[in-house]
């Protein structure tokens, strides 16, 4: 323990230093202000400013673009609240609830909620990672391609809970997602599926161009059909601030939040994302009031939004501990190690102990300066709703365009994004939840892949998912969730027969 | 394939109607004008350090910005195709690897471009060693005790790769044929998962240079390199031939500066001259050494010969294992 306590004090010593706290604040700056923008993302933020780190210490480096990073989960979750408009793929979520109270209102208390829940997860993650790393990369380690595949199916399930009215149409959207997911080359043989023999389609479509185009796009198209009366309430807002009765509520929700994020980011390749949908799903599930989840119930914002920041954090951890970079953020955070001569290694605690305990203690630094930055902002954000929405709609759509153009400078994925833009309108005239539809989109190719790879290590015995104890412990969480969502209906009909 | 044809004589009318206009005097003044580097893959990788690297060193000699961008996507067919189809006149150039060049084209038959006519090799900049590592559960002290116990039991072992088709794919092939062996494949998405599934023992060998750090924190145990010598960072490690495995064939993968096709000589020996300078620099030299690489400087023919020689290895296994991206 007085080891970590050493290590954290070395590590503040190096984080406090004059030009560590200038790039923490710069990188904090810059994620907030890209999570803000819709489409452009921290991957292409980083990837613009990798060749400038090649003039700094490699220390300030890796602190500055960590700070985008989860900068961005911040920024993320404001258009989101906004205008429906998800800024991060991690930040759908926050559209649902989010968007609701901005709508009655209370846009104030969903971001000064969404600041507050990613600081308090922040802090806690930053401090997890300084003290469990080794632990938390062994338990990561245990996950196959079984126990991957297991998750993902609990996922799935839990997808039905996002659902609002019509199971039915719940699972519609859960396979059309399932379909989207498809697109793009198999991973197991490289073959084509539903490209259409466009090379851009060989990767499939990225989730900020789904969650984009059906979340805000459609929203844009629905407010302009709706005529002026529609847009007159969206800029009724009365306070800012949380009253009581939010803090009691939002409270928990961060906590639990903040726990699931962080387990779920640990895991390689897209935990983080699902670290908010399974916060949402689990606050639906604990609540009296489920009923008031999407229609604005702060808990829907607390939860997912301390998730995503957690998770954006623990990702750090397998790269940390292991020198394995689990996403594509942490390979560009690999790169810029790389540039300076540093290869990400186990031992790079031992190696480079400034630059790992300083990062650490950075991040800290970095949560604390995004609160600052984020909570006077609120007002600001919140006038911008006052603007008239003929102006406020063109600067939206334009945004959204360039942000598109950079991830990959391709034209057209902006052309997909008005694509699913349209689908998002046909579906919310449809009623269907778009909510599911994205999950199933995410979680769907990577529930195939790891079920086909858990079927090859096995020679094509499926026993393998329940003779592995972690795999089938989720297999018979699946199972009981199922019989919980089945099980009111059931009674209830059961009850309906006996009065009959 | 009518239509694939018709349009390459189409790009080749366009590229020489193009030809006529500029050139000659071009590569005297060579380059007036900012300079784009196309990386077919995502920022943040191995072959975006290096092009970063190289931009750096051109911009410095040849005094006009070189900019890098990263035009990933369908296994680096889609910054390839932009790079095919620029005008020869050295103001769009390709940091291309043994994927782009070697690999892509003897697995899929629907490229958009001419793997051969279609480029003109520059500069071969690095080559990069890959290391054959296993599991440390695996009972095998060295290569030999390896292959006999690969062959011994046959289906038994699974071999990771960052996906079908990638070099880490094809060397695992390479090292069935030589050994004899069924190792069973495995794809990822990705160079981490599979780095991390290797580490955790889901899956018991790798070729690549991935692991190299993990291996050195005893994570992973590293029994040959798969190149033709020896690494300098690793010198006790043999090669696959020391090792006792001298049928394995792989080429070693590289990283390399290639221009649209028909581009004039004078202008591809400027910039295989400053290329090679580029990447002597000292400190470059250390930087790449990081990433389990060396430098290499050769002249353009040089690694337009071995580009050939390599499409032949990899084209032979494709073949013989029957690896390819479409039905």
């Amino acid at each position: 323990m007085s080891e970590i306590v050493q290590s954290l004090a070395l590590g503040f010593g190096v984080a406090a230093s004059l030009s560590n706290l200038w790039y923490c604040f710069l990188g904090a700056l810059i994620g907030t202000l890209i999570g803000v923008l819709p489409g452009i993302g921290p991957i292409a933020t980083m990837a613009m400013l990798l060749p400038l780190t090649y003039y700094l210490q490699p220390t300030e480096a890796l602190i500055m673009l960590a700070g985008i990073y989860y900068g961005a989960q911040y920024g993320g979750s404001t258009t989101a609240v906004l205008m429906r408009l998800p800024g991060e793929s991690s930040s759908v979520v926050t559209c649902l609830d989010g968007y609701a109270m901005a709508r009655k209102g209370r846009a104030g208390t969903a971001l000064a909620t969404a600041a507050l829940a990613s600081f308090f997860a922040g802090t806690v993650v930053t401090l997890l990672i300084a003290i469990a790393s080794p632990a938390l990369t062994e338990l990561a380690q245990k996950f196959g391609p079984a126990e991957y595949f297991s998750l993902m199916a609990l996922g799935l399930v839990a997808a039905v809970v996002f659902a609002q009215g019509s199971p039915l149409r719940a699972v519609g959207a859960i396979f059309l997602g399932l379909l989207l997911g498809l697109i793009g080359a198999d991973v197991n043989t490289g073959f084509d599926r539903f490209t259409f023999d466009r090379p851009e389609l060989r990767d499939g479509i990225g989730v900020v161009v789904v969650s984009m185009g059906l979340f805000g796009i459609a929203e844009i198209m629905l407010n302009l059909s709706g005529g002026p009366e529609g847009q007159g309430e969206r800029t009724r807002l009365s306070r800012l601030w949380l009253t009581k009765d939010d803090f009691r509520a939002a409270w928990p929700a961060t906590l639990r939040g903040t726990g699931i994020g962080a387990l779920l980011g640990i895991l390689p390749g897209g935990g983080a994302m699902l670290g908010s949908f399974a916060s949402y799903a689990v606050e639906k599930r604990v609540s009296d009031t489920p009923e008031r989840f999407g229609e604005g119930a702060i808990e829907g914002v607390a939860g997912p939004e301390a998730a995503n920041n957690a998770g954006a954090q623990s990702s750090f951890i397998p790269m940390l501990a292991l020198g394995i970079p689990g996403n594509s953020v942490m390979a560009m955070m690999a790169g810029a190690m790389l540039i300076h001569g540093i290869a990400p290694s186990p031992n790079l605690a031992s190696t480079q102990p400034q630059l790992f305990w300083g990062l650490i203690a950075s991040m800290w630094f970095g949560n604390l300066m995004l609160l600052v930055i984020n909570l006077p902002l609120i007002g600001l954000w919140v006038k911008l709703l006052a603007a008239p929405y003929r102006m406020l709609f063109p600067a939206i759509l334009l945004f959204c365009c360039i942000g598109i153009y950079t991830v990959n400078n391709s034209a057209f994925e902006v052309g997909l994004v008005a694509l699913f833009g349209l689908l998002g309108v046909v579906l919310a005239k449809l009623e269907c939840p778009l909510a599911p539809l994205v999950l199933a989109f995410i979680l769907g190719p990577m529930m195939e892949e790891n079920l086909r790879r858990a079927m090859l290590l096995s020679r094509g015995d499926p026993a393998i998912f329940l003779s592995r104890p972690i795999s089938l412990g989720l297999l018979i969480a699946c199972a009981l969730v199922i019989a919980l969502l089945l099980m009111p209906n059931f009674r209830r009909a059961r009850e309906a027969a006996t009065e009959a | 394939m009518m239509k694939s044809s018709r349009r390459r004589a189409l790009g080749l009318i366009a590229a020489a109607s193009l030809m006529v206009l500029p050139q000659v005097a071009t590569a005297q003044s060579y380059p007036t004008k900012p300079v784009k580097i196309i990386v077919p893959f995502a920022a943040g990788g191995r072959a975006d350090a290096l092009a970063r690297m190289l931009a750096q060193g051109l911009q410095e000699q040849m005094g006009q910005p070189f900019v890098v961008e990263n035009r990933g996507g369908a296994s680096g067919s889609l910054g390839s195709d932009l790079v095919a189809k620029a005008p020869p006149d050295g103001y769009t150039l390709l940091l291309a690897s043994t994927g782009t060049q070697a690999i892509l084209p003897k697995i899929t038959a629907k490229l958009p471009y001419d793997a051969d006519r279609d480029f003109t090799p520059i500069a071969l900049m690095v080559e990069s060693y890959s290391f054959i590592g296993v599991h440390p559960g695996v009972k095998a002290a060295n290569l030999k005790e390896f292959v006999d116990l690969a062959r011994a039991k046959p289906g038994e072992f699974n071999y990771a790769s960052s996906g079908v088709g990638t070099y880490n794919h094809f060397a695992g092939e390479f090292f069935n044929i030589a050994a004899g062996s069924k190792i069973t494949h495995i794809a990822y998405r990705g160079s981490g998962p599979s780095v991390n599934d290797l580490v955790a023992g889901h899956v018991q060998m790798m070729i690549g240079g991935e692991f190299v750090e993990v291996a050195q924190a005893g994570k992973v145990r590293i029994l040959a390199t798969t190149n033709p010598q020896r690494w300098p960072g690793l010198p006790d490690i043999p090669t696959m031939k020391e090792a006792g495995l001298a049928e394995f064939s792989a080429p070693p993968l590289w990283f390399g500066l290639l221009g649209p096709g028909g581009m004039p000589r004078e202008l591809v020996e400027k910039l295989n001259q400053a290329a090679n300078k580029a990447m002597s620099d000292p400190k470059t030299v250390e930087r790449v050494k990081a990433a389990a690489s060396i430098v290499r400087t050769e002249s353009a023919d040089a690694f337009a010969s071995l580009i050939k020689a390599e499409q032949k290895a990899f084209g032979d296994v494709a073949k013989q294992t029957n690896m390819k991206f479409e039905e």
